[in-house]
């Protein structure tokens, strides 16, 4: 029987690469870089304990940031009752906060590209 | 708008009804007292703001003001049932002896024999122990998950002893002796008493219902496999179970003296690999001795068996198609969908009902795939979706309630607690994502179509693959052209051989999809309102079937892919399922094969270079999943690529069963095969085949209202089908 191992995505990367992080702010739909690529496929293969996820506040309107507990039944739990009003939006944030929990590093991108 | 959708539920029973019939709705609230109760025809079950619309046509013939509402329980589990309750001399010592594989052993308490106060079961421990009244036995050592075990119980009411014993089965025939515990029955006990129900792998809070044929609660559900139960005195079995006979019905036979069978409520797995197989077969029917045993669950469920809050009757001239009925109070809006289907033409009552002459074309409503994907947890249970997705997971209002409302049953993308695959879905439920709602796969995507036809004003009429299975070809008959959805992923024998016989008869054929007739299932026919799956060892899957479960119980039937039982979808449609495009859908554009004279009517009026690069789905008609050409695979060697897919890149991953060896460049950026065909070919007597070759190309359709290329060419290929003249 195949069951996951939460643990199988191994794939490491430099958290000061913020032409990635660039990359990824400029064109989150892709399709990406390889080095990007391998980087979100690591980030979308985190443990389904503590994954970030979106739970709909209002259709098509508002979206609040929770984790998943990983456990059958169990709800996740929300986050610093975060709200977004776009998934765009509300991915970049994701992709910033995975970025910090994998590698330490935080995403700084200069002004011309973070606003 | 959605108001809170979860405050009450309900399902239609049957979930296709046709003209003239009745369905029953059964609704539980969750905190409502009233609701009132409308009728609608659904033209699109779409609901996103910047979709093509959401449409729902009122039925003046049905309205509820004011129901009363109640909440209804659902009994989820499965377990054996006795019919008739076994007679044992207590006087006599007797045993009670099984084989079982438990696959869950740290979770709760787990009862395997239930029978008044005798008990047999799995503590939180993960230990065995017997119970008889209040006295109780329990052995040392945990069990093993998925090893399988002999358990022996003996109750001697003479001595006043009782003992319990397991030996681990080191090969088929061969055991060890492993534990065993014993203990003195301190107290006159009482039997247990006339009638009352001997119980397998729960036990019982309450009395059997009015038909005796299920209990109103249970507990304590067993995860895992009973294998030759069976209650021993000197040395005579009394009651014999053999699992491996029956197993396409829901009871299992006592082969012992007494006839004491058991009826098996909530589809618990039959033509399960018992602890006699040996991995010579994979085939229950050449083998069955080695198929004895039961797998059952605590998550199964068949029925929720809710009482009839209303009684729809449908009028003998109503339309078929798909309709809701919506329950709404101030707070909450809450739809129940059900299908009013077309029936074969003797059976129809049209020469009475006054209806029109049938229609030239016939949709087929795929509710086999709908019922596969109902209630899906995979948001919540596979590690895999968001990547697969390339999106965090967004969690609607309806997926959160599942999650925390197991009871609901699964879809067959979901694992069992015990992580073995789910092989029944039902009807006979709430299913939460088959309505209009945030959930857009097959249910809202295929009423694109609808809106599609309704904007085009084609005559059409719908009917239920459910029907298309029960009644083959003589459904299809009546109709020039068959339209199959955007995903009919999920199909029996029958409905094969159906669509089939109608192409080469003289049946034109519109496959307007991707990832169709891929899948291999069984109606089981003791257990109406279920499908069963199997999923083999190749194929896009969430979980793989234990070795040896890969056939149907249902028909004996190989499952998995058809690909794997030598009809590969090429072999029926021209083309079969490559790859999936859940990002960045795209487009196709005209092969030179497509300007022959012969197939040139598919394209009129059609200029551009690109074809469905637009979409609601991923921003164009090639997307989700997608089918491609292949003569090797049984795609006829006359047919026509007429326009293939262009600019699939890393987004599109080929599927498991196209690559056979560890290889790299599998992407569609890399790898040809990652691509979606659309083929025209001719059949026996004057029938043709079209086929889309993509999920996304209805929810192309109908972008900007339904002016477009890929509207343009469908509309193109329907009207000519509808032309008597050879295509």
């Amino acid at each position: 029987m195949i069951i996951y191992d939460a643990d199988n995505a191994i794939y490491r990367f430099d958290g000061r690469s913020m032409d990635l992080a660039r990359e990824y702010k400029m064109n989150p739909r892709g399709p990406y870089s390889t080095e990007l690529q391998q980087i979100l496929d690591r980030m979308r293969c985190t443990p389904m304990q503590g994954r970030y996820a979106l739970l709909v506040e209002k259709p098509f309107e508002s979206f609040r940031l929770c984790r998943l507990s990983g456990k059958r039944g169990i709800p996740p739990t929300i986050v610093d009752n975060i709200v977004y009003s776009s998934i765009a939006e509300a991915e970049w944030d994701i992709f910033k906060r995975r970025w910090k929990d994998l590698t330490g590093h935080d995403v700084i991108l200069d002004s011309n590209h973070d606003a | 708008m959605m108001r809170r959708p979860t405050d009450i539920l309900g399902y239609c029973q049957p979930l296709s009804v046709h003209p003239g019939g009745t369905t029953e709705l059964k609704i539980s609230s969750n905190g409502p007292a009233t609701c009132d109760i409308g009728i609608f025809r659904v033209i699109c079950a779409d609901i996103d703001p910047n979709g093509p619309g959401a449409e729902f046509e009122t039925q003046e013939w049905c309205a509820h003001p004011d129901v009363e509402i109640f909440h209804q329980p659902i009994n989820a589990g499965s377990y054996a049932l006795s019919l008739k309750t076994p007679e044992i001399d207590w006087s006599i010592p007797f045993e009670f002896t099984a084989y079982l594989w438990p696959t869950c052993v740290d979770g709760g308490l787990q009862t395997v024999l239930s029978w008044d106060g005798l008990e047999i079961g799995i503590n939180r421990q993960g230990r065995l122990y017997a119970k008889y009244g209040t006295d109780e036995v329990c052995c040392g050592t945990a069990l093993l998950e998925r090893r399988w075990i002999k358990v022996c119980l003996a109750v001697n009411l003479q001595t006043h002893k009782m003992s319990l014993s397991y030996e681990r089965q080191i090969k088929p025939g061969m055991l060890n002796e492993t534990d065993r515990a014993e203990g003195d029955l301190d107290r006159k006990h009482l039997m247990p008493g006339d009638n009352v129900p001997l119980i397998m792998a729960a036990s019982g809070t309450g009395d059997k219902d009015a038909t005796g044929t299920r209990l109103s609660s249970t507990r304590h559900h067993f995860n895992g496999k009973i294998d030759s139960p069976a209650i021993w005195q000197q040395k005579v079995a009394i009651c014999e179970w053999d699992f491996s006979q029956n197993q396409s019905g829901n009871t299992a036979c006592d082969i012992g003296m007494q006839g004491c069978d058991l009826i098996l409520v909530n589809g618990p797995m039959r033509a399960a690999t018992g602890h006699r197989w040996k991995g010579n077969t994979e085939s229950w029917v050449h083998h069955p001795d080695q198929y004895s045993a039961i797998h059952f669950h605590d998550d199964d469920l068949t029925d929720c068996h809710w009482e009839t809050t209303r009684k729809i009757n449908i009028p003998a001239d109503a339309r078929s198609g798909y309709y809701i009925a919506r329950m709404t109070t101030s707070q909450c809006t809450s739809d129940v969908a059900f299908f009013v289907s077309e029936r074969p033409e003797q059976n129809s009552g049209k020469e009475t009902t006054g209806k029109p002459e049938a229609a030239d074309i016939l949709f087929i409503a795929p509710t086999a795939t709908y019922l596969s994907y109902a209630n899906t947890h995979i948001k919540f249970d596979s590690h895999n979706t968001e990547n697969l997705y390339e999106a965090p997971m967004v969690i609607s209002e309806e997926e959160m309630y599942l999650n925390e409302h197991r009871e609901l049953g699964l879809s067959h993308y979901d694992t069992h607690s015990d992580n073995s695959g789910v092989v029944h879905v039902s009807e006979r439920r709430p299913m939460l994502n088959m309505k209009p709602g945030l959930y857009t796969f097959n249910y809202v995507n295929d009423t694109h179509i609808i809106k599609w036809l309704e904007a085009k004003n084609f005559r059409y009429e719908v009917a239920t693959d459910k029907e298309l299975h029960e009644h083959g070809a003589a459904l299809l008959s009546r109709y020039r052209v068959i339209i199959t959805a955007s995903h009919p992923e999920y199909y029996s024998t029958p409905m094969w051989d159906a669509v089939h016989e109608f192409q080469e008869h003289g049946g034109r054929h519109l496959y307007l999809g991707g990832n169709g007739f891929y899948w291999r299932i069984g109606w089981p026919e003791n257990m109406p309102g279920v499908v069963e799956n199997r999923r083999g060892n190749s194929g896009v899957r969430t979980w793989e079937g234990e070795p040896g479960e890969h056939h149907l119980a249902s028909t004996g039937e190989p499952g998995g892919l058809w690909r794997s039982s030598g009809r590969p979808p090429q072999s029926l449609v021209g083309v079969g399922f490559s790859s999936t495009l859940f990002v960045r859908s795209t487009y196709y554009k005209r092969t030179t094969a497509s300007f022959d004279k012969r197939v040139g009517f598919i394209f009129d009026g059609v200029d551009d270079e690109k074809i469905g690069d637009f979409g609601y789905r991923g921003g164009g008609a090639v997307g989700l999943e997608i089918d491609r050409f292949d003569v090797h695979l049984g795609s006829p060697h006359d047919a026509i690529v007429v326009a293939t897919s262009h600019g699939i890149d890393k987004g599109g991953l080929l599927s498991g069963e196209e690559f056979i060896t560890t290889t790299r460049a599998l992407d569609g950026g890399q790898n040809g095969l990652v691509r979606a065909d659309m083929v025209i070919f001719a059949t026996q007597g004057n029938g043709a085949v079209w086929s889309a070759g993509s999920i996304a190309w209805p929810t192309s359709m109908t972008w900007n209202d339904c002016d477009n290329n890929v509207s343009k060419i469908t509309e193109n290929v329907l009207k000519r089908f509808c032309d008597p003249a050879p295509v």
